[in-house]
């Protein structure tokens, strides 16, 4: 297919939007292992941090209690390490109140930092830092409602934008003790929130940016094109009774 | 009484099937006894001249229809994808409407040429009973490599199978329990395979295609006694079925491909492989990917979303279409070899029957524009009154 350059993993005909264009930006800066360890290790994290959480000492209850402060030590950790290990520059931000710090991934002006949510679409927690953080996306609100307008589509180059990588999962079954997170209800997602932090302006799942970079490198599984050959041909014979059907006219 | 001499009493059952009518249905329908058609059928009485007409109506066919000889040799009925749930209207419908089919492949073929039948022959046991996953998952792989596909995803089955000499059609079976059906009648003739195009799913339909591929390649000698054996039909079906997912998901392409057994990665994944998630689930479980426990997870989870009812792309992903029948019409018709009437005369079948068995145009060849529903109109005194206009104020600067 035809691309718009050796960079681009976009084709042509797929840029449509100025979705496209910061997919592309986040494709291009961040490797696919990046989101391929988080996806391979998000359950098992999960699971780690159930793990930890329960404790002879106390019940389910407390259990339940610690869990979400247990998780967050697990996922901050995997998320630096993951940072670390694809090439990414790591850093520990201290929060505006200076009560705890967050894991915080720099990648070709690209920011990222991690959040547990309920829900693919549910915005995170308020809190100043991440506000300050999403100020650097100001610059976006003039595309975001006319983005299909767009034409040409405006050259983003490498201005700073803001993601929240937002996961969760759910108990396979809650109507007992078991605390198994089921593999099939995790859900890992890119999303650029707004300059206020009260929306997200984009939010695509970690698939849909996966298959950005399928589209754009792996082109041996690009759709196998078949050769039109479905054409019937006139008999011969059938060639000849027409002409001398014309000979007999004539 | 006199009767109307040529009646052929096989074709009367024909009609009458092809259009889901029990005998007891039609006699009502044309104000006779239902033994009479009986009778009409077996050949004991032939139908008099205003019986005749009311059949005509009836039926929807020309009155040649009936007298016209059924075509010798009729093979013995070879058929697959008819699950076990097909009612007998059913199967006969769809029975009736292949011979109708087989007959206009072999009028279309007194003048031109399909592309030659280029479909691989496995050395397979004839005993169903003995052909292994393994064989089959093999066989699979090199279908692909004998047709130089390689393990990214088809584009076109149907074409493919067109190009290879494989006649294919694709409509209504009205009949929620059928699917799709095949048949090889013999070496010499063109393998011909009917897509139902009920279930409105482009997905599904490629995998009917896969499948019917599957039992013409893994089942072509065997013994069709089989297919009326409950337990190895079920086999049959199964073995076809595995030969379809791992036509259309080769496991080292797909398992390339998928990044994470999720349902979200194979709604990602859906326009790309053209493949219904249902059958991405049942791939990912084939091939070790995820365990039972896990598949099981992911059926539930489909149903939560309600996605067993219907899954997302269904209505936005087109169903690959048939050509080479429509084209062979066409070409007769472009050529000035035949007019559509002398088609139609030749054949003796209804024109709506012939252009929607060879996948033509409604009308292309009655010339007759196609029942379209009268859309609700305004009433004329709302719809004589000049719009109202809103004006926008210029913005200030």
């Amino acid at each position: 297919m035809k691309s718009d350059g050796p960079d681009s993993p976009f084709p042509i005909e797929r840029r449509k939007s100025v979705a496209h264009i910061l997919l592309e930006r986040l494709v291009g800066a961040v490797p696919k292992e990046f989101i391929t360890r988080l996806l391979e290790r998000q359950q098992t994290i999960y699971q780690q941090a159930i793990a930890k959480s329960v404790d002879e000492s106390w019940t389910t209850i407390e259990a339940t209690n610690v869990l979400p402060y247990i998780r967050r030590g697990f996922c901050e950790s995997e998320f630096r390490k993951a940072g670390i290990e694809c090439g990414l520059k790591t850093f520990d931000m201290p929060h505006v109140g200076e009560n705890c710090s967050c894991v915080m991934i720099k990648a070709n002006g690209l920011i990222l930092t991690e959040h547990y949510v309920d829900g693919p679409g549910q915005f995170v927690r308020d809190a100043e830092s991440r506000k300050q953080n999403a100020a650097v996306n100001k610059w976006l609100d003039e595309f975001v409602d006319e983005r299909l307008l767009i034409h040409p589509l405006p050259k983003i180059g490498r201005k700073p934008i803001y993601l929240n990588v937002l996961h969760g999962g759910h108990f396979a079954n809650s109507d007992t003790d078991s605390l198994t997170i089921d593999s099939a209800s995790c859900f890992l997602r890119f999303a650029i929130p707004e300059e206020g932090s009260k929306k997200y302006l984009y939010n695509w799942s970690a698939q849909e940016v996966l298959l950005a970079y399928a589209t754009a490198a792996d082109t041996a599984v690009a759709p196998q094109a078949i050769e039109d050959k479905a054409q019937p041909r006139k008999k011969a014979q059938v060639l000849k009774l027409k002409k001398n059907a014309a000979g007999n006219i004539e | 009484m006199i009767g109307t001499p040529g009646f052929v009493g096989e074709r009367l059952t024909q009609a009458r099937e092809a259009r889901g009518l029990t005998a007891v249905s039609l006699a009502e329908l044309i104000g006779a006894k239902s033994t009479s058609i009986s009778n009409y059928e077996c050949g004991r009485q032939s139908p008099s001249r205003e019986a005749m007409e009311r059949l005509v109506i009836a039926l929807n066919q020309p009155a040649a229809f009936f007298l016209r000889p059924m075509p010798p040799g009729e093979p013995a009925d070879i058929w697959w994808r008819a699950m076990s749930s097909a009612t007998k209207s059913a199967r006969g419908r769809a029975q009736a409407r292949h011979a109708w089919l087989r007959e206009i492949v072999a009028y279309l073929s007194e003048y031109v040429d399909f592309p030659a039948v280029n479909v691989p022959d496995f050395t397979l046991p004839v005993d169903v009973q003995q052909i292994t996953t393994k064989m089959i998952e093999d066989i699979a792989t090199e279908c692909r490599s004998f047709w130089k596909l390689g393990t990214a995803p088809i584009a076109d089955i149907v074409l493919l199978m067109e190009n290879n000499g494989i006649i294919v059609s694709r409509g209504e079976l009205e009949a929620e329990s059928l699917d799709a059906y095949s048949q090889r009648p013999n070496d010499s003739e063109h393998p011909i395979v009917f897509l139902g195009s009920d279930k409105a799913s482009a997905a599904r339909s490629r995998h009917d295609a896969s499948h019917e591929l599957g039992h013409l390649i893994l089942h072509r000698h065997v013994d069709a006694k089989n297919i009326r054996n409950p337990v190895l039909f079920k086999l049959i079906e199964t073995q076809a079925h595995r030969f379809a997912s791992a036509f259309n998901l080769p496991a080292q392409g797909f398992a390339d491909q998928l990044w994470a057994p999720t349902l979200d990665a194979f709604l990602a994944l859906k326009p790309h492989w053209k493949v219904a998630i249902a059958a991405m689930i049942m791939r990912c479980e084939q091939l070790g990917i995820i365990n039972e426990d896990q598949a099981r997870r992911s059926w539930i989870n489909m149903s939560r979303r309600g996605w067993r009812r219907q899954e997302p792309l269904d209505d936005r992903l087109t169903a690959e279409e048939p050509r080479l029948l429509r084209r062979s019409f066409e070409l007769l018709v472009d050529e000035g070899i035949k007019t559509p009437e002398q088609i139609q005369s030749d054949l003796m079948l209804n024109a709506a029957d012939i252009e929607s068995l060879a996948c033509l145009a409604p009308g292309y060849l009655s010339g007759e524009a196609p029942d379209v529903a009268a859309m609700p109109q305004l009433r004329e005194s709302l719809r004589s009154g000049t719009g109202n206009v809103l004006r926008f104020t210029p913005r200030r600067g």
